[in-house]
């Protein structure tokens, strides 16, 4: 018996000795911060929408459940706490969201006849050209090149602005969830294998 | 032809009324036929009723089928050396086309060894179809009319020949006329005319497309031994066409095409000896080509463009600017006229010359722009040119009468260069007046442009140029004095311009020195700049002279730390600026500077200062002053030279009558203060009060 606790008791040392901070991706908040950015660039009006907030968990728990978490990890490993805040906005997301709003209302039309659609790695992409008239194919093109400029831009400012660099994918796939879950009856969207499908 | 043919071989005998002739299957390589039959019925008037019939007719390996083929011949008159058929007619269904009713006639004369088959009717593609096919001293002629081919039909019948996907869509009508001669060794001689209306077509994807589009091709080819010699011309002028990323328009701007070439079979090369394109008041081109075919298909091994003459703006819109979509030149504007020259070489530009012709461009947000510009751009790849084009010029220059850089205009100037593949070499000193003084550039090169390791050399000097002018022209709060200063080296790498070493720079009689400055994509959507600025000694005099701020003397020292500029406009920085310490200059402050200051940060020391007793004095000395600027978030915090009792000390007087200009605002919208020291500069002095 006092075998065995001195074996336990090692094994507890030793586990404890060989902590692994995983450093924690608050997919919450950045959902949170997703919709607020896509219902600001989409001029969107709520109500006709699903939040992250209305998705299972109510945000405020999650936000109680997060800070928990954060605070016991806090207590075991002080070190792993980082300071996140999605919604924090510098004047380069600032800039980069009027953008992109600006340029998301000339887009808007290509998106309702299903000539353009929302992509898996968060950007738009054209679908089908030929239902875009011949005279405005060209600016399409350049619509979308631009847009997609803006949203990688702003996917890297995001993780930048957080002190996460390598949170970019992660963001970025929380942005191609979350506008897939917002988009408008009708528009379309790339799959998980990278198929079209119609929402 | 054959079938005919294969008729004549059967004599009928005259002693039996109704000849039949059950042949079964009958195969050669080009064709097979099943379960044929011919019948003869030989009629009392000496004509014949010929008819010839196949449950099945295979022509060119399985590539055409029809069945239910009868070819019949009501009245066949047939004389020693002679064959007539006035009424041929021939039924059927083929597999691609469709049922098939076809009536026209034949003669066959073996004296001259002539024949003459005409055909009409029948349906290709929803058009009925004439055939006309003589025979006469060896030549043949023919003669195939298929004047209103519906094209969704032929794509429809083409996309049984093609992997499926790949035929696309179509819409509208063509009229088709073949005509082709020659012998039995071979065409000699074939003319081709095309006229397609209302195509409205693309490709799957919609990379290729038209939209109710007129086009006419005529293509004339005559041959000697494996060399056919081939005239085409082509036009349209209805429509519109897109061809990724171009899009033209051709009702407005029809154009017309032609070529004179020279196809030889043995060598496998289309040599062409002169091509044209034109789009009046757009483009007009000409040059040569030659096309190789090998395995993979038609390449393009050389083609030169002698001459093309392009209009501006309208040649740049529709066949540039596509191309330039997302970089820094996609708002560009342009007038005037440019010549161009240029080798391709295996599909690659090996050089190329553009001469410009009281040429303007001007970037539509100001960045730069160029007018009344002159002179020759030369680039050449030396590796290929120097074999394909060794005199091409390597010496570029042009000439320009105004330019704009950054939004500030510049003058007349001159620039040499050299570009060589992706290098680029200034070969003289560009001078270029800006403002009321001059930007000189003593080197630039540019080495491996576009590469990932693209590097980039510059060695700049400003000299003086007035600050008045300067702020005035970047719509910047109004400075006087000068600015001059030496830019050492500056590099460029991975989008972000990085100056090694500190910029210094002389300026309101002091000196300014810009350090860690980084301008990440100076020419993208979102330029980023980051420095640190120092400066020492700035007289207050120069700076606030022509500056309706009110008079100050004394000079000032300070620093602009961490700045960051977003899209040229400052969003973040911790600034401060105090009296220099060891300055043995009068200090002294006018009370308009009073007023505008303690506005700005403010306090409501205007009003008391020009109706009291103050209102007398012109000027005060002070002690000491300056201001402390945090910008974060569009929010200015503010502060002074010291804490006051409550707030903190801007100006702090000296002697009597002494001012104290305390500043209790300790947040200030940026923005707003921006306005209100524009608001300043307009105002000019006041109207009450002592004036300055």
């Amino acid at each position: 018996m006092r075998r065995l606790l001195l074996l336990a008791s090692t094994a507890l040392v030793a586990t404890a000795a060989c902590v692994t901070i995983n450093v924690y991706f608050p997919s919450a908040e950045a959902a949170e911060a997703a919709d607020r950015i896509i219902d600001e660039v989409r001029g969107a009006n709520d109500n006709s929408e699903e939040s992250a907030a209305e998705l299972g968990v109510p945000a405020r728990l999650r936000h109680t459940l997060a800070a928990l978490a954060a605070s016991a990890l806090d207590f075991v490993v002080p070190a792993a706490h980082a300071q996140v805040d999605f919604n924090a906005s510098s004047p380069a997301t600032r800039s980069l969201e009027a953008s992109l709003k600006k340029r998301f209302s000339d887009l808007k039309p290509y998106y309702q006849s299903g000539a353009i659609g929302v992509t898996r790695e968060a950007t738009v992409a054209i679908r089908d050209r030929n239902l875009i008239p011949l005279p405005e194919r060209s600016r399409v093109l350049k619509l979308v090149a631009d847009q997609n400029a803006d949203w990688n831009a702003l996917y890297v400012e995001i993780a930048r602005a957080n002190n996460h660099p390598e949170w970019e994918n992660q963001i970025r796939s929380t942005f191609a969830e979350r506008n897939v879950a917002k988009l408008e009856s009708g528009w379309w969207y790339q799959d998980s294998s990278g198929g079209w499908k119609q929402k | 032809m054959c079938f005919f043919l294969q008729l004549f071989v059967v004599t009928p005998v005259s002693a039996v009324e109704v000849l039949q002739l059950d042949i079964g299957d009958v195969a050669s390589a080009d064709w097979s036929a099943r379960a044929t039959r011919i019948e003869l019925n030989l009629g009392s008037s000496g004509a014949i009723a010929a008819r010839i019939s196949a449950h099945e007719v295979t022509l060119g390996a399985d590539a055409e089928s029809w069945t239910d083929v009868t070819l019949s011949c009501p009245e066949l008159e047939i004389a020693a050396a002679f064959a007539r058929c006035p009424q041929l007619s021939i039924t059927g269904t083929s597999a691609n086309l469709g049922p098939q009713r076809l009536a026209g006639s034949a003669v066959f004369d073996a004296r001259d060894q002539a024949a003459e088959i005409t055909i009409e009717g029948g349906s290709v593609a929803g058009s009925a179809l004439q055939l006309d096919a003589k025979l006469a001293g060896g030549r043949w002629q023919s003669q195939l009319d298929l004047p209103n081919i519906d094209l969704a039909s032929l794509l429809a019948l083409a996309a049984r020949f093609l992997p499926d996907g790949e035929a696309g869509q179509a819409d509208g009508s063509m009229g088709l006329k073949l005509s082709a001669e020659g012998t039995s060794s071979g065409p000699l001689a074939m003319s081709l005319a095309i006229d397609a209306r209302g195509v409205t077509a693309g490709n799957a994807s919609g990379t290729v497309a038209t939209d109710a589009m007129s086009t006419k091709l005529q293509l004339n080819a005559t041959r000697s031994n494996s060399a056919w010699q081939i005239r085409a011309t082509q036009s349209g002028d209805a429509g519109q066409a897109y061809a990724e990323p171009v899009f033209v328009d051709l009702a407005t701007q029809p154009q017309r095409a032609a070529i004179d070439a020279v196809l030889d079979l043995d060598r496998q090369t289309l040599e062409i000896a002169s091509w044209e394109f034109e789009q009046p008041g757009m483009l007009s081109a000409t040059g040569t080509a030659t096309v190789v075919q090998t395995d993979e298909g038609f390449r393009l091994a050389r083609l030169t463009a002698n001459r093309v003459v392009a209009q501006l703006p309208e040649a740049f819109d529709t066949y540039a600017r596509p191309y330039l979509f997302s970089t820094p030149f996609d708002a560009l504007e342009s007038a005037g006229a440019v010549e161009m020259r240029l080798l391709l070489n295996d599909g690659q530009p090996a050089a190329f010359s553009a001469f410009l012709d009281d040429v303007a461009i001007a970037d539509k947000t100001g960045r730069f722009g160029l007018s009344g510009a002159t002179g020759a751009v030369h680039w050449r790849d030396p590796a290929v040119a120097a074999l394909l084009a060794p005199d091409w010029p390597g010496q570029s220059q042009i000439a320009w009468t105004a330019a704009t850089l950054m939004q500030l205009p510049a003058g007349a100037a001159q620039i040499a260069f050299v570009a060589e593949a992706q290098d680029f070499r200034l070969t003289s000193p560009l001078e270029l007046p800006l403002l009321d003084g001059e930007l000189k550039i003593n080197e630039l090169e540019v080495l491996r442009a576009g590469a990932e390791n693209m590097q980039l050399l510059l060695d700049a000097a400003l000299a003086p140029v007035s600050l008045t002018e300067l702020t005035t022209a970047l719509g910047w709060p109004v400075f006087a004095g000068q600015i001059g200063g030496r830019l050492p080296s500056l590099s460029y790498r991975d989008g972000v311009v990085e100056v090694g070493g500190k910029l210094q720079a002389q300026l309101f009689g002091g000196n300014l020195q810009i350090g860690d400055l980084r301008v990440v994509q100076p020419l993208g959507n979102l330029p980023q700049l980051f420095a640190d600025i120092r400066f020492t000694d700035f007289d207050l005099e120069t700076l606030t002279e022509t500056f309706s701020f009110g008079r100050i003397t004394g000079h000032v020292d300070g620093e602009i730390a961490g700045l960051q500029m977003l899209q040229w406009e400052p969003v973040a920085f911790t600034a401060s600026l105090s009296s220099t310490a060891k300055d043995s200059t009068k200090r002294r402050i006018s009370q308009r500077a009073v007023e505008n200051i303690s506005s700005v940060s403010g306090g409501g020391a205007a009003a008391a200062l020009s109706s009291g007793v103050m209102g007398f004095f012109d000027d005060f000395a002070y002690d000491a002053l300056g201001l402390k600027c945090q910008l974060r978030d569009g929010i200015c915090n503010m502060g002074g030279i010291a804490k006051a009792k409550s707030g903190y000390y801007i100006v702090r007087g000296k002697g009597l009558p002494r001012i104290d200009v305390i500043g209790y605002a300790s947040q200030v919208d940026w923005a707003r203060l921006l306005e209100q020291l524009k608001s300043i500069q307009e105002s000019g002095p006041p109207t009450t009060g002592p004036s300055e």
